[in-house]
């Protein structure tokens, strides 16, 4: 069975469809386009199809990783040319690669997310104010965060979970931030959680809840570098097995 | 064209922001300002029923297949987008181009029940276009509507310029065609004019060329037309020929999951069954089937061009199409490979249809949905439904022997001549049902869910001059139901009595009714068919504003000759022969199928003129004798 991976766009003009609707707009693309897809056995087969992440209602991404099987053989050129053509708009495809089998499953190969959110500025916008801010909470060797939720209220340290210092910018009427976090299993710090922090604990200028964010990028970290999974020696152990 | 703008901020509030932003594959975005002729296409309800409905999505096809014309999608925003858009005075607006309403040249909604009206006018209060037509101006749309609700339309007539009555494919071209030539001549006599000239369209009825008077006791007098061009009656239209007509063979994927997300191939219209309380078998008539060949390639076109794995096959009666076991067997075999299963919506309540059944669902027997209707073999002969014990017992028998085990039966109350006896007959013969299982397997635990709707008298069925049984009347009969089901894995269910109720009075009422629908419209009604949302105080509180009684349209026994405010529409079957159906209907006879057994006269055939399509074997070949039955 062949294993392809594919780097794709979940664009602005889809960013509202949740993860499950995503993934069937892709099975349903993919079933026009003829690829000879592999399904699982059973009374109701499932295309063998996954994403590497589940992303929430109104999350974009780019690039967006996804894994498709196939039963019948197909290069990655012709795999990209039939399913191209069969995408809604705010889907496109950057690459295709043939995986393989010992190759991990690309949500346990990523392991750090990389967003940028957006939202409108409520009141006057100071730069000097914004820096010195955002300064003093990248300084910080801890922040704990208290997530509170009808059942339940949770504390986590979310300094630990951020990769990299965060970056602000304020745009016209609409502030940008930057920021990575790290996948955990025990659950992670959210996009709103650091909107909201940033906005009471830190005055920056927006409401918390008022924002939208997108996924600009999906790495695995490995002491402190980078790797997506279709950078040459992404998955060094079998690849040298490959080429040996 | 001017475009609504939203913030996407904005739509993180929202309960399924995609029902919101448009972009589905196969949906049609046109150049507005190169296109003569621009059309909203609306549903009153949310985004998931509006997508699921397959006249919408045949008239979107219709007019995106012509050059010189357009047409998008608005669907009722759910009630959290309608506070969002009041909040940020956003326009509603179309799913394609986000174009305001406003802007098009027709706003054409569906009515596809009554319960939907408060919708409409909530949709047209988003739209900023007057409620009322005749507060329309040269700038507003021509505001059109189709559906099963406008064979009466008199309630929401004020709301409407024009109705398109009967099947629209070929009308909405000829109205298309109209308003162009309206258009280039640089609009002359403004929008009157325009609805002067579409009343010459067959199937058109414009309601504001047409006057109304009522007895000094309040019943209905008569509707006359104003204009002489208007004509006195406005007769359906219908599509001869099946095979050579628009089908939309692209439908649009919905972004979320719908009600009916599937594939779904029209086998035939019309059914001929006659059971005397479906207007759908009164108005859709008569019979025309798609020619199984013809039915094979669309459905490869539908699913080619989808990527749905699963494909409907939808009519009023599924089971009823001549050739349904070769056309199974060869889809099955079209599309074992590619992974699509085929489904049947509505089955027949005999072993056959169970046959059928059985071939469709190889792999996982879900539940199996039957429709008795009546309770006892006396009252299901007053409803025509030509349905034995026998035929159940031997569907059921048949369903178990092969795998199912989860039956649900549908039935009616309120009924005419039904008494206590037949509502024991409905939990007897679950109960009977229910002891077949262990019978026929051996073992106990057959699910049985009994599912009892309140009746509601329709416009156009033998049944339209019978009150309804009063809300507390069936309430009654619903606790004595209820007190009959003993057996814990026999589930039973009922509707709500009073929704019933508004719908009896919306159905067969009169233009007066405008005001009661505008006065509750006004105290907050919407999303009426959505129990969460329906509320009767509110429904009674506008009654009594407008000083009408709903009694008045939904309970009283209407004398079988008296006026009706339907009259002047025609849908083939007359009065007569509604008559000729009530008397019987009264002395348990029963009328046979005419598809199969000589005509009965509804008259539908020779008046329209139309001819049934049937391609059974033995009716291929013979031209069918019909006659109009005239009472003496």
């Amino acid at each position: 069975m062949k294993r392809l991976f594919l780097s794709i766009t979940k664009g602005e003009e889809i960013r509202f469809l949740g993860h499950l609707d995503f993934l069937r707009t892709l099975e349903r693309a993919v079933l026009r386009s003829g690829i000879p897809a592999a399904f699982s056995e059973g009374f109701n087969p499932h295309m063998k199809i996954a994403l590497d992440a589940a992303l929430g209602v109104g999350v974009a991404a780019d690039p967006m990783y996804m894994e498709l099987r196939l039963e019948g053989d197909m290069t990655p050129e012709e795999v990209q040319a039939r399913l191209s053509p069969q995408l809604l708009r705010g889907i496109r495809i950057h690459a295709v690669r043939e995986a393989a089998p010992e190759w991990p499953k690309l949500i346990n190969f990523l392991n750090e997310d990389c967003y940028e959110a957006e939202g409108p500025v409520t009141g006057p916008v100071d730069p000097a104010e914004i820096q010195a801010q955002t300064e003093a909470f990248n300084g910080l060797d801890s922040f704990l965060y208290q997530r509170v939720t009808p059942k339940k209220v949770r504390e986590m340290n979310v300094k630990p979970m951020l990769t990299e210092p965060i970056a602000v910018r304020v745009e016209g009427d609409r502030a940008f931030v930057r920021f990575s976090f790290l996948r955990t299993r025990t659950g992670t710090v959210q996009p709103r959680d650091l909107w909201k922090i940033l906005a009471e604990s830190f005055h920056m200028p927006w409401t918390p809840g008022e924002f939208i964010c997108s996924r600009c990028g999906a790495y695995h970290r490995e002491g402190g570098l980078r790797v997506t999974p279709f950078d040459e020696g992404a998955f060094p152990a079998a690849e040298k097995a490959e080429a040996q | 064209m001017k475009q609504v703008h939203i913030d996407p901020v904005w739509l993180m509030h929202i309960e399924k922001p995609a029902r919101y932003i448009g972009g589905e594959w196969n949906s049609v975005v046109k150049d507005h300002d190169s296109t003569d002729v621009r059309v909203a296409l609306a549903f009153p309800d949310v985004y998931e029923v509006a997508m699921s409905h397959l006249g919408l999505k045949i008239i979107y096809s219709v007019i995106n297949k012509r050059n010189d014309a357009l047409a998008e999608r608005v669907y009722a925003p759910w009630v959290d987008m309608e506070a969002l858009m009041k909040e940020k005075q956003i326009p509603l607006y179309t799913l394609e181009s986000r174009c305001p309403v406003r802007d098009f040249d027709v706003l054409g909604f569906t009515l596809p029940y009554e319960m939907c009206y408060t919708n409409v006018l909530n949709m047209l209060h988003l739209a900023g276009i007057p409620l009322r037509a005749a507060a329309r101006g040269e700038e507003d749309p021509i505001v059109a509507a189709g559906g099963p609700c406008v064979y009466n339309a008199e309630p929401v007539a004020d709301f409407f310029d024009l109705f398109f009555i009967g099947e629209a494919e070929e009308s909405m071209e000829e109205f298309i065609e109209t308003y162009k030539m309206w258009k280039r001549e640089g609009r002359p006599g403004g929008r009157r004019e325009f609805l002067r000239r579409a009343a010459h369209i067959r199937g058109i009825y414009v309601p504001s060329l047409y006057e109304v008077s009522y007895e000094d006791d309040g019943r209905f007098r008569s509707i006359r037309p104003l204009a002489d061009d208007a004509p006195a009656a406005v007769c359906k239209r219908i599509i001869q020929d099946m095979d050579h007509v628009v089908i939309d063979d692209q439908p649009i994927l919905p972004h979320i999951e719908i009600v009916h997300d599937r594939a779904v191939l029209e086998m035939f219209r019309g059914c001929s069954r006659g059971c005397r309380f479906c207007q759908a078998g009164m108005i859709y008539r008569p019979v025309r089937e798609k020619k199984e060949e013809h039915l094979q390639e669309i459905a490869d076109r539908l699913i080619r061009n989808t990527g749905y794995n699963e494909i409907s096959l939808m009519s009023l009666s599924s089971a009823d199409y001549s050739r349904l076991p070769e056309l199974v067997d060869h889809l099955m075999d079209t599309f074992r490979d590619r992974r699509v299963s085929v489904s049947l919506p509505s089955l027949r309540v005999d072993s056959f249809s169970i046959d059928i059944a059985k071939k469709v669902q190889q792999v996982r027997k879900s539940g199996l949905t039957l429709a008795p209707e009546a309770g006892t073999q006396r009252l299901r002969d007053v409803i025509n439904k030509n349905v034995t014990e026998e035929d159940i017992m031997s569907a059921c028998g048949n369903a178990f022997r092969n795998g199912w085990s989860k039956v649900k039966l549908y039935f009616m109350m309120g009924l005419p001549t039904e008494t206590d006896e037949d509502l024991a007959g409905i939990a007897d013969l679950a109960e009977r049902i229910y002891q077949l299982y262990h019978t026929v397997t051996g073992k106990w635990g057959c699910r049985i869910t009994v599912s009892v709707a309140s009746f509601v008298p329709k416009p156009f069925t033998p049944f339209q001059w019978m009150g309804q049984c009063s809300v507390q009347e069936i309430e009654r009969k619903q606790q004595y139901l209820r007190s009959l089901f003993t057996n814990r894995n026999i589930k039973f269910a009922y509707h709500d009595a009073k929704t019933g109720y508004i719908e009896a009075v919306l159905a067969r009422g009169d233009r007066r009714l405008a005001d009661v629908l505008e006065a509750v419209w006004r105290r907050g009604a919407e999303y009426d068919s959505w129990t969460e949302f329906f509320d009767f105080d509110r429904w009674m509180d506008a009654f009594r504003d407008c000083g009408l009684d709903p009694d008045f349209y939904a309970a009283r026994d209407r004398d079988l000759h008296e006026a009706q405010p339907w009259d002047h529409i025609q849908c083939g079957v007359t009065n007569d022969f509604l008559r000729k159906e009530w008397r019987l209907a009264q002395r348990g006879v029963t009328t046979e199928d005419c598809r199969r057994h000589p005509c009965n006269g509804c008259a539908v055939c020779p008046l329209l003129p139309a001819e049934l399509i049937d391609y059974h074997k033995e009716n291929e070949g013979h031209e069918k004798t019909v006659f109009v039955y005239h009472e003496r």
